[in-house]
């Protein structure tokens, strides 16, 4: 049953076996998890099912540290959560990721990948991938694209796209919860407090607000707070009517070691090949199924150099004059297109020029090269596209002449190759979610968010694009410009995080290193649950999203045993 | 002169500087006289000379030079650091053609990425086997100028 929260009787209290608090990817997967069985499940979501300024800027709140997006934009708040916004990009964690790394402080997850790994196959279905293969060499034998060869220091890695109409929860799972008959989902439910007992260890109720001005309690035999990295800390520490530091929070452990996936770009390559093929490094699709891969460090080299985890994105720019390719005479500049990349400096100049001194009239094989296809052949073409594409979509004909180009040729003039580091940051007890002092319409203090990195997390970027940019020139491919070093104070201008909230509760089998135990429970509570990726004591380099339902669905089924 | 429609000769010279190799550690004269009595100097001529970018050489090899302590920027030093790692040694650079030099240098300086023996200039990543040719290029216009 799909309700309105804004039309419960105020004052009234609603009695359920689990109450979910939060409507987005995990707690939807929960509440489909126990469709059918015996128990009465409440789950309660802010929104409604549009986006809703006014309940959105119950995001707001002030950020400092690392720089990041705001606060009310980096997540949504109506049902389906940030499914809502999700790029649907896929891969389960790395056996090493949850392993304790002694280089890296508070590494270690209490389960292993193998615990989690039933659950994956069962999270593949919840998503709706096609396919629950990983394995880069498996899809290498279908794909039409080849990874790069870059030695056997680096490993190549594909992550799976969900289909773009498939990504929202919401969309999905919408009409299957409004119709089952042990599940009532109250929108526009704002949970402003999780009551418990005298002595804080047992959840009683939680208090729900509306923007609308009613209010009610939802009690419950079991509660799991499910929504997102930063609101499941602020939800647990502005419970504090019986604990002032709020619940779980004995140890000074919630909303501390806030982890994101920080993104930059580490270095730029000058091609060898302006027409160096490097699609297996974009999305593309490879017997239906969308997937693009990217470039790793092996496990060997993390535990060798002691590093965190990193991903390496090789994005291609393609040469600029395929911007301007619509007009006429840039057709010709198209065709008079020279090899030199515009990006390389000076500098970078002179050394290319010593490159090309020293291997004069040696021969190369570069794998998936592909062979070099004259520029008129690609402009006739295009040219000879439909006129409406011409005259509607002039702004994106530059995407068009090289993605066709592509297509052609299997390959498009490259300006040069960015290679675009994701770290797995070390856990960072100062990175933390913390109360401001400002509250929102409904009386909560907002978050306070200090986003903090380590200086491993900085080395680790420098050292994996060291061995890439080298890897590149080892298989004669490209050179390598650093973009970061390890003196630099600042981080990188182009730094973004990928919305992904993660750390806040962490996992741990001690109380006084995590917030949960390895069954998510809040450690000295006895029915209060935490969902989502806060519970992840280290983030993995894969996007979050496959990870959360699979630990939710690890939930369900503990649930269901303590619930009988 | 090697051009752009020749074959890979790294084998043949490979064969070349092996035999090179074999018949020094063979001969009953002292193979060491041999190679000290090729000096430094056409060595680093020689080197340099692969560089046809004569500027660009110079502005990289000014560049590392600039890295390195004091001492070690030197005709000699940097010659011996490129001779260590290739096959038949300075006689092989004497004998060598262009093209079989820049081959045996191209592997050099592959295996230098291979095991990371670089070095970053203005945040290009070298390997020191370029930058050391490099930096013979430099100090041998330095010395014309």
């Amino acid at each position: 049953m799909l309700a309105d929260a804004r039309r419960v009787p105020a004052d009234s209290e609603l009695r359920s076996d689990l109450c979910i608090i939060g409507g987005g990817a995990a707690g939807i997967t929960l509440a489909r998890a126990l469709i059918g069985t015996p128990f009465r499940v409440i789950l309660l979501e802010s929104g409604g099912l549009e986006l809703d300024q006014r309940t959105q800027s119950l995001y707001k709140g002030p950020t400092k540290g690392v720089p990041y997006f705001p606060l009310d934009s980096a997540r949504l708040r109506f049902f389906g959560g940030s499914t809502n916004h999700w790029g649907g990009v896929c891969r389960p964690l790395d056996a090493i990721d949850f392993e304790a790394r002694d280089w890296i402080p508070h590494s270690g997850w209490p389960i292993t990948k193998q615990d989690l790994d039933p659950y994956y196959v069962a999270a593949d279905e919840v998503v709706q991938l096609s396919s629950d293969d990983w394995s880069a060499e498996s899809w290498d034998e279908r794909d039409s694209l080849s990874p790069l060869p870059l030695g056997d220091r680096t490993e190549s890695r594909i992550a799976q796209f969900v289909r773009e109409r498939l990504r929202s929860f919401a969309t999905n799972y919408r009409e299957e919860i409004s119709q089952a008959d042990n599940v009532s989902a109250y929108l526009y439910a704002n949970v402003t407090e999780i009551e418990a007992d005298d002595d804080a260890r047992t959840a009683t109720s939680v208090r729900v607000a509306t923007l609308t001005g009613n209010r009610f309690r939802v009690a419950a035999r079991h509660f799991v707070l499910a929504v997102g990295g930063i609101e499941n800390p602020r939800l647990l520490l502005a419970s504090n009517s019986r604990r002032p530091r709020g619940l779980g929070n004995q140890h000074d452990l919630v909303g501390r070691f806030f982890i994101e996936h920080p993104r930059f770009a580490a270095a730029i390559v000058a091609p060898a090949d302006a027409e160096l093929g490097v699609g297996f490094y974009e999305p593309h699709h490879v017997d239906d199924v969308e997937i693009q891969g990217y470039v790793a460090l092996s496990p060997e080299v993390q535990r060798a150099e002691r590093l965190v985890d990193v991903q390496v994105f090789v994005e291609p720019t393609y040469d600029p004059r395929f911007e301007t390719a619509f007009d006429s005479e840039d057709v010709d500049s198209l065709r008079a297109l020279s090899r030199g990349p515009a990006s390389v400096d000076e500098f970078g100049t002179d050394l290319l020029n010593v490159v090309e001194d020293l291997t004069t009239g040696l021969e190369f094989t570069i794998p998936g090269a592909p062979l070099p296809v004259p520029y008129p052949d690609l402009v006739e073409k295009l040219i000879a596209s439909p006129t409406e594409i011409r005259d509607r979509i002039p702004d994106l004909f530059g995407d068009v002449a090289a993605e066709g180009y592509k297509r052609i040729n299997g390959a498009a003039p490259l300006e040069h190759l960015s290679l675009v580091t994701r770290l797995d940051p070390a856990p960072n007890p100062d990175s933390r979610v913390t109360l401001a002092a400002s509250r929102d319409e409904l009386g909560i203090p907002r978050t306070k968010l200090d986003w903090r990195l380590s200086p491993i997390d900085r080395h680790s970027a420098v050292r994996a694009a060291e061995i890439v940019g080298s890897a590149f020139a080892g298989a004669g491919l490209g050179r390598t410009r650093l973009l970061v070093d390890e003196d630099q104070r600042a981080w990188p201008p182009d730094l973004a995080g990928g919305w992904h909230h993660m750390g806040t509760t962490r996992m741990s089998d001690d109380p006084k290193t995590g917030v949960v135990d390895p069954q998510c429970r809040v450690h000295g509570m006895s029915n209060l649950f935490v969902a989502g990726s806060s519970v992840f004591p280290t983030g993995g380099t894969s996007t979050p999203t496959l990870t959360i339902v699979a630990l939710t669905l690890r939930l369900a089924d503990h649930l269901q045993r303590v619930m009988r | 002169m090697s051009g752009p429609g020749r074959t890979t000769t790294r084998r043949r010279f490979l064969f070349t500087a092996l035999g090179v190799g074999g018949a020094l550690a063979l001969t009953p004269l002292k193979p060491w006289r041999a190679l000290v009595e090729i000096s430094d100097s056409p060595l680093a001529a020689r080197l340099s000379g692969l560089l046809e970018h004569d500027q660009s050489a110079a502005a990289v090899g000014a560049e590392y030079l600039g890295q390195l302590p004091h001492g070690e920027a030197t005709r000699t030093a940097l010659v011996d650091a490129i001779i260590s790692g290739l096959p038949g040694g300075r006689r092989a650079i004497v004998e060598a053609s262009a093209s079989e030099l820049r081959e045996l240098l191209f592997d050099i300086v592959r295996r230098d990425f291979d095991e990371e023996v670089t070095v970053n200039l203005r945040g290009w990543i070298v390997s020191c086997t370029e930058a050391r040719l490099c930096g013979l290029s430099a100090l041998e216009q330095s010395k014309g100028a």
